[in-house]
């Protein structure tokens, strides 16, 4: 089985667009609308290898997220990216802080993803 | 240049951008009050902040948002709104070396017969696109804004903002 990846988005386009630019990688992919179901899941799933989050969502934010996961002392070793619209370097120190691991502002450029994702899935648990 | 005429170039420039980024160049035609019906479908992402507020519009023919949308099997109406998402996006991030803060709400998706906007001058606001492969789009910024805004300064000590489509490792 491949390494599993969380997508989180509450675009159900955006979560498509990034499968999309996953595919063929061997990838389990496992999607998320919010930060409150990504948490569970995150929760519910053992071995994730890599978040991929968007900031701006309902319910409970992408932030709001990394900081529940850094409370959990689930960071740095749940690698997570950031996929988000938001270019805001105090959005992006925020991140930083809580244990990102990087950040791409949308839209992003399939190839430059999955190299990305290919590189942090690697180092991320199995 | 005023306030209200640079967000209405910022409006023009990051629609085109963020249309050429997704294959569909567009170009700006006349807007007329007997010109086509606005589209049935629009995209609504509300925003505020202590100097800026307002509403960003965009609705958009069937053809241009299919055309634009990177995936297959999503509907036209959730692309939209991600749309509208990107373009406020962008419009935030240019405003942030000027200082100007704005925070988005989630976008909403309305359809409905001759929605059209309400200029401040008795005008005809926002801005009409021609898609190169075929229908139109309509972009408006509807907002309220502080009354010394100024956009035409650039502050220095706010950090490097990432442009769409790069990535910042942490």
């Amino acid at each position: 089985m491949g390494k599993r990846i969380l997508i989180v988005d509450d675009s159900p386009s955006v979560r498509q667009q990034v499968a999309q630019a996953l595919g063929g990688s061997g990838y389990e992919l496992l999607e998320a609308g919010d930060g409150q179901e990504a948490l569970a899941c995150i929760e519910s799933t053992a071995d994730l290898s890599l978040v991929l989050c968007d900031v701006n969502m309902p319910r409970m934010n992408g932030l709001e997220l990394l900081d529940k996961l850094h409370e959990q002392g689930r960071l740095p070793k749940l690698p997570v990216l950031m996929l988000t619209t938001e270019g805001q370097p105090a959005l992006m120190q925020r991140a930083k802080q809580a244990g990102a691991m990087g950040w791409i502002v949308k839209p992003f450029k399939p190839p430059l993803l999955a190299a990305a994702v290919q590189k942090l899935a690697a180092a991320g648990p199995s | 240049m005023t306030a209200t005429e640079t967000l209405d170039n910022l409006v023009f420039s990051c629609t085109t951008s963020l249309f050429k980024a997704y294959g569909q160049p567009l170009a700006e035609v006349p807007r007329s009050p007997h010109g086509p019906q606005p589209p049935e479908l629009c995209a609504v992402i509300g925003f505020s902040g202590p100097d800026l507020s307002g509403a960003l519009m965009i609705a958009a023919d069937p053809g241009p948002i299919a055309a634009s949308r990177p995936t297959p099997t999503t509907s036209n109406r959730d692309w939209l709104a991600e749309l509208a998402n990107q373009l406020l996006g962008r419009i935030k991030n240019r405003l942030l070396p000027t200082g100007v803060e704005i925070y988005p709400t989630t976008p909403i998706v309305l359809r409905g017969e001759r929605i059209a906007p309400l200029g401040r001058n008795g005008d005809l606001p926002g801005v009409v696109f021609a898609a190169e492969s075929g229908g139109q789009i309509v972009v408006w910024l509807d907002f309220t804004a502080r009354d010394d805004l100024r956009l035409d300064r650039s502050l220095q000590a706010l950090g490097p903002i990432p442009r769409e489509g790069e990535m910042v490792w942490f």
